[in-house]
């Protein structure tokens, strides 16, 4: 089976076999979890890091009216937190969104890949993507329509999955509800649904029991304004479109 | 949980609802039509290529239950008033 932690990380660059091999070692005993569970909750002193190696896992908070904020979503490869053992207490909830495979490392284990100084600087990286991640979703819900939102989202998706191998061509499987969309893109699920049924109607994609074609993806790119730059995918960046 | 659909039309346009979402009560499905209706508004409307977005809740069998409109009307003075003169 493929590290796909090392998949991504190697996305930054090339590993050492050594360092490859403690990777090997820190992907099991992997865990099935659920979906819709949460992982660690806000407040939780979190004693190891989740790692995701199947499934969609999000970051979100929650507001007293019950309205729920998604800010990230952990795609396979991705680190739920890597801070986890310099912060004390968790800021918000992690929680998977589909069924996924959950590795659970141990703290000491992560300090010990810390040692290793490619890994070390690989981990960097992640953190800095996760953090440009971020605000580009920032700027996706405060500056963007809804139908680039939508798609913006989409086109990021297709990268990040095409980085760990779990893309068919331009064809991916996109395992949320609309109400997750809805709550990650700061929409109404209803308006969620209008804008899918919008992109479709435009021959942007399909989407059929959870798999997302995007027809054309030059097109998708340029209707939301996509530049993959915040994702530092070191051969892709800024380069057209390559197969793998 | 009974299941409500929402179709929404703007201006020349039809969105058919076609998986619905389920609600509590009847109440809470036409809180959510009339969020959706205000969001699609000011996503839509200032642009000028609708000038009414309209959310309508139908139940389980697809009878409508009930109707939300939003519009935005801008009215220009015609003739423009004239500067003042003093």
């Amino acid at each position: 089976m493929t590290n796909l932690l090392t998949r991504k990380l190697e996305a930054f660059g090339p590993l050492p076999d050594a360092d490859k091999r403690l990777l090997d070692d820190v992907i099991q005993p992997a865990q099935p979890v659920g979906a819709r569970m949460d992982l660690i909750r806000e407040g939780d002193a979190p004693s190891h890091v989740n790692l995701i190696l199947e499934g969609f896992a999000c970051r979100y908070k929650t507001i007293p009216d019950g309205s729920r904020q998604i800010m990230a979503y952990l795609v396979p490869g991705d680190f739920c937190d890597l801070h986890v053992f310099i912060l004390k207490a968790m800021d918000h909830t992690i929680a998977t969104l589909s069924p996924c495979t959950v590795v659970k490392i141990p703290r000491a284990q992560i300090l010990a890949l810390m040692e290793r100084p490619a890994i070390a600087r690989a981990f960097w990286w992640a953190a800095l993507v996760d953090e440009a991640t971020l605000r580009e979703w920032l700027v996706n819900i405060g500056a963007r329509p809804a139908e680039q939102r939508v798609a913006h989202l989409l086109c990021e998706l297709l990268l990040r999955l095409e980085a760990v191998g779990l893309t068919n061509g331009d064809t991916y499987e996109l395992p949320i509800t609309q109400a997750e969309l809805a709550d990650t893109t700061g929409l109404t699920s209803v308006h969620v649904n209008r804008v899918l049924q919008r992109l479709r109607r435009d021959g942007l994609i399909t989407l059929k029991s959870k798999n997302l074609m995007i027809m054309n993806v030059e097109r998708l790119k340029a209707f939301s304004g996509f530049n993959p730059n915040y994702l530092h995918l070191s051969d892709r960046n800024g380069l057209p479109e390559q197969s793998l | 949980m009974p299941r409500f659909y929402f179709d929404v039309r703007e201006g020349t346009s039809f969105t058919l609802d076609e998986e619905g979402l389920e609600f509590e009560s009847l109440d809470a499905a036409e809180r959510m039509a009339a969020e959706a209706a205000a969001e699609i508004g000011q996503d839509r409307l200032p642009k000028g290529d609708a000038r009414h977005v309209t959310v309508e809740l139908k139940n389980e069998h697809r009878q409508r239950v009930l109707t939300i409109k939003v519009s935005m009307n801008v009215d220009r003075v015609e003739p423009p008033p004239q500067p003042p003169r003093w």
